[in-house]
């Protein structure tokens, strides 16, 4: 594979991988302004109903929600170790890293669908289909509202970054990303990233508190 | 627009990588910080959101300091995330203190006379 140049408004390749870093950075944070509005709306509500959405907490699926943290978090540890492989330039490692880190991915979808398949039994349902008898209350239907809009667009963001992982997994697979230069790579690894911070607190206001 | 002797910081930060040992250490902490949470939420004693959010907070600095790299991204990447972050948990606690600070509302009228003697 012959030696990258920088594009011509890039003095040198390390300016250009910095700025499509920052890049990538910027967008994140614009995600997070979506999972931020979710969280504002959480807090909100919480504060209004408080007692009804400790008791929708309290019937809500802890033990799944908190094996998919064990897996997000080891999946992340994956995604590291890829980025670890290909800095020393051992492409078919950071392809199996990457190909690890999206079944862990595939693992919490699965989990994700057994658990909602539960809610959907219970009747713990989103909006004017509320029906769940632990906790038949307004503020229970808002939770569960909540619930649902938040480790939905969640779950989105999974299934995109399985196809993030995939994609840079084949291309880490054919010796594309060189070891002192790999921005691409990065940028797919922040957003696999990105997805398991928004976990990290998804996870203790929808199950644990 | 930065320097050139900025520039040559960054990229000695590069050269300078997060290891395989940081990502292993980043992990166990992470698991460690999961496992300390789900304790507190099954202890009888209501430890409540705040040290819930507080052990997640931390575990999110692990995963954006050593997992994502800020450690070694330039002073203004990481000053950057650090008001999102901050902007973030400002807009979440006023949302939150217009429900909290309301006055209570007032009962309603069931012992309104005027309401009484309409009925009668």
């Amino acid at each position: 594979m012959p030696a990258p140049s920088p594009a011509e408004q890039f003095a040198t390749l390390e300016r250009q991988g910095a700025t499509l870093r920052f890049g990538m950075w910027l967008f994140l944070t614009s995600e997070l302004l979506l999972f931020s509005g979710f969280f504002a709306l959480y807090g909100a509500y919480r504060a209004t109903y408080s007692a009804d959405f400790q008791a929708a907490l309290h019937h809500n699926t802890l033990a799944y929600g908190s094996v998919n943290t064990y897996v997000l978090l080891t999946s992340s540890f994956t995604v590291a170790l890829s980025v670890s492989a290909i800095r020393r330039g051992a492409g078919k490692a950071a392809s199996a890293w990457l190909g690890l880190s999206a079944l862990f991915g595939l693992a919490f979808l699965v989990i994700k669908a057994a658990e909602y398949g539960v809610h959907i039994h219970e009747g713990a349902l989103p909006g004017h289909w509320y029906r769940f008898r632990e906790a038949p209350t307004l503020g229970g239907a808002r939770f569960y509202t909540l619930y649902w809009i938040t480790t939905g667009a969640h779950a989105l963001h999974v299934t995109g970054g399985i196809g993030v992982l995939l994609w840079l997994a084949w291309h880490a697979r054919r010796g594309r990303y060189l070891p002192e230069y790999h921005p691409t790579f990065e940028m797919g690894t922040l957003y696999w990233h990105f997805v398991d911070v928004m976990w990290i607190f998804i996870w203790p206001i929808f199950y644990l508190t | 627009m930065i320097g050139r002797a900025e520039e040559d910081e960054n990229v000695a930060k590069r050269d300078a990588p997060v290891t395989t040992r940081h990502y292993l250490y980043a992990y166990a902490a992470l698991i460690v910080l999961a496992s300390a949470s789900l304790g507190l939420s099954l202890l009888p004693v209501h430890t409540g959101l705040g040290v819930a959010l507080a052990i997640g907070a931390l575990k999110a600095f692990i995963v954006l300091a050593w997992f994502m790299h800020l450690v070694q991204e330039n002073f203004g990447s990481k000053v950057f995330m650090f008001l999102a972050g901050l902007l973030v948990f400002t807009l979440v606690l006023l949302t939150a203190l217009d429900p909290l600070t309301r006055a209570p509302y007032p009962p309603p009228p069931a012992e309104n006379t005027v309401f009484r003697r309409a009925a009668h």
